[in-house]
């Protein structure tokens, strides 16, 4: 019809009307009838009416509650829940339908998956509406606070489609870095891992949800969202000034932690975890003078600290002991600082000069070094003791776990740190050809295998149990079988032949049996366990350490209750000795850098705190 | 005592104010004009805003780039999809997201069926205003078809929340474009219907033709846009004068009233009611498989470059703006909504009401067909 003809007045037209007075209305008549128009009757297949929540798969992130724009998502304590995971924590959302504006952003960046929206919408308030929150708050807290748990869950609505990768407001997939073909890795000693281009780490640290699950898992707790969310906001100072905070070995940590973040981290549930550890190498390698962003040094208050051991644990100690006020020195026995980052974590993994990146940086706030000094043979460790205000021990673990099997005193047969050693200071060049056998699955045995097919040699990984039980990082262990090391499943050491020479290695095809405790299941050898030999030039044994502190006196190594394992201390590092603290891999159950960090730290405020009461200022 | 003489020559005598809203059912929202009159004529028209108390541009530069996305549908209730697409056109150009062909085709599907039931929801009004019920009903009883086609597509009726930077949250579903198909075969039957019923009714006829005459001249001065603009004479519509999405794609006339009065107005929407239908039509059959989402970092970490832009869309009223400024952070630095009804609505009104008869003030609000949360936001 045109224009014109519309314009047309016509007084009969109207009429047209009257035919409806015979027509079946718009409305449909609720709840007896319900509108049809969707594939199933009722509300549309993605309403977004109440919230369900599958409490069992959430992990409490609460994320939902951050990004409500209405704030409606309240995180409560919960009790009797079976956690998904060893990360989740105990609190819920629970939703204020007085708030809600059923945008469902909540259910959109559910990293679990759990959080969905149902078809359900009614929501009757039975008591008079005068009623006051005062009068009667069970009733107002029953009928407008939902509880998000299974009572819609055969109705579900808008929900967030598993299979379709476009379905997702949060990225789930990873930006690897780049890394050097296995071919071309494996003869030679250089850094095969790319630290991130610019353009890669904003784009990784984009995912990031700011959640801060990863904190937690963190054994020193550093802020994890907020050096993230400065990457990718593009500033790497801001975000190498957070790390600072709680960890001044940037660098090291970034290229070899063992990042129990990423464990944790929620993105991991449903896609690939963030990559924390490469955005922190990223920031890291992306500020040359790490002076300009370190703390403000205080003047020296006149107190003098002693750290034996120049590894992380001293390191860290010395740094914020420093900027505590305390005057550090630092007794290290060997040529170098660094101690196992320094003899036990091969090159192509974290190049010494990165390494010397962080550590001059710390030295620089003016910590005294005394290189080539072993306490107890150079100086008395109670000298130390008498002349400083407090002692830290960071010696590590040297003492290395023996295999117990025979044939274990021949030649040849090493030990996995001692290996290591070899290979850093430039005694071992060359094992073409060689055969080499390395006991153990964690990273030091990784360590091993790699630098030895570097080397040229053909190496065989034993290990008691599964791949998958193994303790080593899986990216090491993907990354050994690409380099071509074989890995033997539970295989339990049984002899190791040879005259003066190691030259053949046996060990036995283990059953794992499960652990009637709830830990990891045991290998055990019977009569029936086929036993195989292979030949060896060299059997590397890397199945752990234990600390060594021959050099305090027994009386002290009594005192402070030493059990040839570790060294128990308090969360300040203090240990039962006045004035004598302790951190690193010789009292720390996770033997790691960062945990050894994290001690250095907790024990310079422990000094702090101990320094205090002696002179009775608490 | 010298008492007030009670003739012509005292104005207090001469004039009475008279509210006119926010609760009388002639106004369109919660907005009032308090009108100064004299016998049955308005002498002086004076807006009152202010009582939606809304604050979104405020409440904007508080929140994350996409939580504000559940906020902003909420400044025009009868077509809030013009905001979410202007507000992710305005994100996407600065941050430079190129959004997928399909995504694109689906933001037109959105704004013509939004564009479709703004209609139906303004002309219903005026069936309120001249005492028509029945039309009243027909349409928003129309209307409500277009809402059961969104809940399907996006799981809310009113306020989608169903546009997101980089494209749509989710695919059509299956079934849907059928849907729509046969919803608008319904429509191109209750067309001629209404012609009939509201378009040829004498007593609508009588209502509005004549009233409220705007020439051209004076609309653009006064900056009208879209319909209110067009049916004065002046061929303007930035879907043809700055095609954005797809709409240099396709197929479609801007239809040509310009009388410049009431009756021209709401048959100059009637008519792009058409042309709406038309493109609808294109859509389905060109609609493009493929992705329909860019992908972009998550809420929490989404920053938009530093910059600003004006992006503008061509809603039912006319040109719906967001001039929005960042600053390189998670929130917007800045948001400034531009609604179509702020010209006509706040500003033209005051000179156009002076002179009509009070009857007819209802029936003007509804025929420039504007919506108060424009100007209040």
């Amino acid at each position: 019809m045109s224009s014109q003809d519309i314009e047309k007045k016509n007084g009969f037209a109207p009429i047209v009307g009257l035919k409806y007075l015979f027509k079946k209305p718009h409305t449909v008549r609720y709840p007896k009838e319900d509108l049809e128009v969707f594939p199933i009757s009722g509300n549309s297949p993605n309403y977004r009416g109440f919230h369900t929540n599958d409490l069992e798969k959430c992990i409490g992130c609460g994320n939902c509650a951050r990004v409500c724009p209405t704030d409606a998502v309240t995180m409560v304590e919960t009790t009797d829940l079976k956690p998904a995971n060893k990360f989740a924590k105990t609190v819920r959302p629970v939703f204020d339908y007085g708030r809600c504006c059923f945008c469902a952003q909540c259910v959109d960046v559910c990293p679990t998956g759990s959080l969905q929206m149902s078809r359900d919408y009614i929501h009757t308030f039975h008591p008079s509406v005068s009623i006051s929150v005062e009068e009667e708050p069970e009733i107002v807290s029953k009928d407008f606070i939902w509880r998000a748990d299974s009572t819609h869950v055969g109705n579900p609505g808008y929900v967030r489609n598993e299979k379709n990768k476009f379905d997702k407001v949060i990225n789930f997939e990873r930006t690897a870095p780049k890394k050097t073909d296995p071919a071309k890795r494996k003869i030679s000693f250089s850094k095969y891992v790319q630290i991130y281009s610019k353009e890669e780490a904003e784009k990784e640290a984009s995912r990031c949800l700011g959640c801060g699950a990863c904190v937690e898992a963190c054994p020193n707790e550093l802020h994890i969202p907020e050096y993230i969310s400065a990457i990718s906001k593009g500033d790497p100072e801001e975000s190498l000034t957070w790390i600072y905070k709680r960890n001044p070995l940037p660098l090291i940590c970034g290229e070899v932690c063992t990042h129990q973040c990423e464990e944790a981290c929620v993105v991991g549930i449903q896609g690939e975890p963030l990559a924390i550890r490469w955005l922190k190498a990223f920031s890291a390698s992306n500020v040359d003078d790490y002076l300009k962003i370190s703390n403000f040094l205080p003047k020296s208050n006149g107190k003098k600290l002693a750290a034996i051991g120049g590894g992380p644990a001293s390191l860290s100690f010395g740094y914020y002991a420093r900027l505590l006020g305390y005057d550090v020195t630092i007794y290290e026995a060997e040529e170098k600082l660094g101690g196992a980052m320094m003899w036990g974590i091969p090159i192509y993994r974290l190049p010494k000069d990165e390494m010397m990146k962080d550590i001059n940086a710390i030295l620089s706030t003016r910590i005294e070094v005394k290189l080539n000094t072993k306490v107890g043979r150079d100086v008395k460790f109670e000298d130390l003791m008498r002349s400083y205000d407090a002692v830290f021990i960071g010696v590590g673990n040297s003492k290395p776990m023996t295999l117990r099997i025979k044939g274990e005193d021949l030649e040849n047969v090493v030990q996995g740190l001692t290996f290591m050693h070899m290979v850093n200071d430039g005694t071992l060049k060359d094992l073409n050809g060689k055969k080499i056998v390395v006991v153990g699955g964690g990273n030091v045995a990784m360590d091993v295998a790699r630098s030895s097919v570097r080397l040229g040699a053909d190496v065989t990984i034993v290990y008691r149990r599964r791949i998958k039980d193994m303790p080593a990082d899986p990216e090491e262990i993907e990354d050994a079988s690409q380099e071509g090391v074989k890995i033997v499943e539970m295989g339990v050491p049984i002899e190791i032949y040879g005259e003066k020479h190691a030259k053949e290695f046996e060990y036995a095809v283990a059953s794992l049996v499960p652990d009637p405790s709830g830990g990891r299941p045991r290998p055990v050898v019977d009569d029936k366990s086929p036993h195989v030999k292979i030949s060896a030039d060299y059997v590397v044994a890397a199945i752990g350490q234990t600390p060594s502190i021959d050099f305090i006196p027994v009386d002290i190594q009594q005192k402070i209750g030493f059990d040839g394992k570790s060294i128990p201390v308090d969360e300040y590092g203090r240990t039962k000795v006045k004035g004598l603290f302790c951190g690193g891999d010789a009292s720390n159950a996770r033997q790691d850098i960062i945990s050894a960090i994290g001690s250095g730290m907790r024990a310079a405020k422990g000094v702090e705190v101990y320094l205090a009461k002696e002179e009775g200022n608490v | 005592m010298e008492l007030t003489p009670l003739n012509e020559s005292n104005d207090d005598y001469r004039y009475y104010e008279l509210f006119i809203g926010p609760n009388h059912p002639g106004i369109e929202g919660n907005f009032s004009y308090i009108l100064k009159m004299k016998g049955h004529t308005v002498a002086e028209a004076t807006p009152d805003p202010g009582l939606l108390h809304r604050g979104f541009e405020k409440l904007m530069e508080r929140r994350l780039w996409t939580q504000n996305l559940a906020l902003i549908p909420r400044i025009c209730v009868p077509e809030p999809d013009v905001n979410e697409v202007a507000y992710c056109m305005g994100i996407e150009h600065m941050a430079k997201i190129e959004v997928p062909k399909r995504a694109q085709y689906i933001r037109v599907i959105v704004l013509e069926l939004a564009r479709i039931a703004s209609f139906l929801f303004g002309v219903s009004g005026l069936g309120g205003t001249t005492g028509h019920y029945t039309s009243a009903q027909w349409l928003i009883g129309d209307r409500d078809y277009i809402l059961d086609l969104f809940e399907w597509l996006t799981g809310g009726r009113v306020y989608h929340i169903y546009q997101y930077p980089g494209g749509v949250k989710n695919d059509l579903p299956e079934g849907w474009l059928d849907k729509l198909s046969d919803f608008l075969d319904y429509m191109g039957k209750r067309l001629p219907e209404y012609d009939k019923f509201i378009f040829k009714n004498p007593i609508i006829q009588k209502r509005t033709v004549g009233l409220g005459y705007i020439s051209a001249d004076e609309a653009i001065e006064n900056g009208l846009t879209g319909p209110n603009l067009r049916a004065s004479g002046v061929i303007y519509d930035i879907r043809k004068a700055q095609p954005y999405l797809v709409y240099d794609e396709l197929d479609f006339e801007i239809p040509k009233t310009g009388d410049g009065d009431a009756f021209s107005r709401i048959l100059q929407r009637r008519l792009e009611l058409g042309e709406s239908i038309k493109i609808l039509r294109q859509c389905i059959k060109q609609i493009p498989q493929g992705p329909y989402r860019t992908k972009v970092p998550n809420p929490f970490q989404f920053r938009v470059p530093k910059g600003s832009y004006y992006s503008k869309v061509e809603s039912s009223r006319g040109e719906f703006g967001y001039y929005m400024v960042s600053d390189g952070d998670v929130k917007p630095y800045r948001v400034y909504v531009r609604g179509p009804s702020y010209s006509i609505g706040l500003y033209y009104a005051t000179k156009a009401l002076v002179g009509m008869r009070i009857e007819d003030v209802p029936v003007w609000i509804h025929t420039t067909d504007m919506c108060p949360p424009d100007f209040d936001r």
